[in-house]
């Protein structure tokens, strides 16, 4: 499967969906600065790997494509996970010794690259989607009546 | 922090997260498009007026402890896998409530492994 990009699947989206991920992405970024202010970097630092967006993203995937999709979300951003991981070595190990925009453009790469190549290694043989069934234990039965396309 | 300050930080914060939201609703399937939900949006933004403000040896603290907090991201994001796989768990839910997940798992790693 080779992944797609299109402009189309965003017309699924309601406004208000974007708009709560505007305002929630700038609560957190401001507690994290708030945080690190109060507390120091070392407690403040913590909320810079803070899961702002998925609880978001998985709950509209959930309502428009159903739960085995919403799996896949939660799977992808697993590998996302390590490439954040991979992000904050980077910026660490550079920081000191680095120009900011050097520092912050090479760990940026180095999530695109970790997460990508994690993705392509684990999912180059999968079959296309739409609906895949790895997380319901009956394949093409969704428990909440969603559509499953298989 | 100034009050120019907070605007700032939300406005830069919420259009990153808002950028790396849209691009990840965008690509196909749905384990690609998942990458973006793990995106380091608030930490681009944060580590770019921490430069600015505090300079790189505060940048290098910080990220440290980033370090612990995206180790326990990797945590939550499998806690989160597992749940929402589970059928009738609703999945609002079961990621909102992972991330008490994350803040233990967090405060955890800081204290094993945090600087002092």
């Amino acid at each position: 499967v080779t992944p797609e990009f299109s402009l189309h699947q965003l017309t699924k989206c309601h406004w208000r969906s974007w708009l709560f991920r505007f305002v929630f992405g700038g609560a957190v970024a401001v507690a994290a600065g708030c945080v690190a202010e109060l507390l120091g970097p070392g407690v403040g630092g913590l909320f810079l790997a803070f899961p702002s967006i998925l609880p978001a993203s998985l709950t509209l995937v959930k309502s428009q494509e159903g739960r085995d999709a919403a799996c896949d979300g939660a799977r992808g951003a697993l590998l996302g996970s390590l490439g954040m991981l991979v992000f904050a070595i980077c910026v660490w190990i550079t920081a000191r010794w680095q120009e900011p925009v050097f520092s912050l453009a090479l760990a940026l790469t180095a999530w695109i690259a970790t997460s990508v190549g994690a993705w392509w290694l684990m999912f180059r043989g999968e079959p296309a989607p739409p609906g895949h069934a790895r997380c319901t234990p009956v394949a093409g039965v969704n428990d909440d009546g969603a559509r499953h396309g298989q | 922090m100034s009050l120019d300050e907070v605007v700032g930080r939300f406005l830069l914060g919420g259009s990153c997260v808002a950028l790396f939201a849209v691009a990840g609703a965008a690509f196909k399937p749905k384990t690609f498009a998942g990458l973006f939900g793990a995106a380091p949006t608030v930490a681009l933004v944060s580590l770019s007026l921490a430069f600015d403000e505090h300079g790189s040896e505060y940048v290098g603290q910080i990220s440290h402890a980033m370090i612990l907090g995206a180790l326990a991201l990797l945590g939550y994001s499998a806690i989160c896998l597992a749940s929402i796989g589970r059928p009738h768990v609703s999945v609002l839910l079961a990621s909102v409530l992972s991330w008490g997940a994350w803040g233990l798992l967090a405060l955890a790693l800081h204290r094993l492994l945090g600087a002092t």
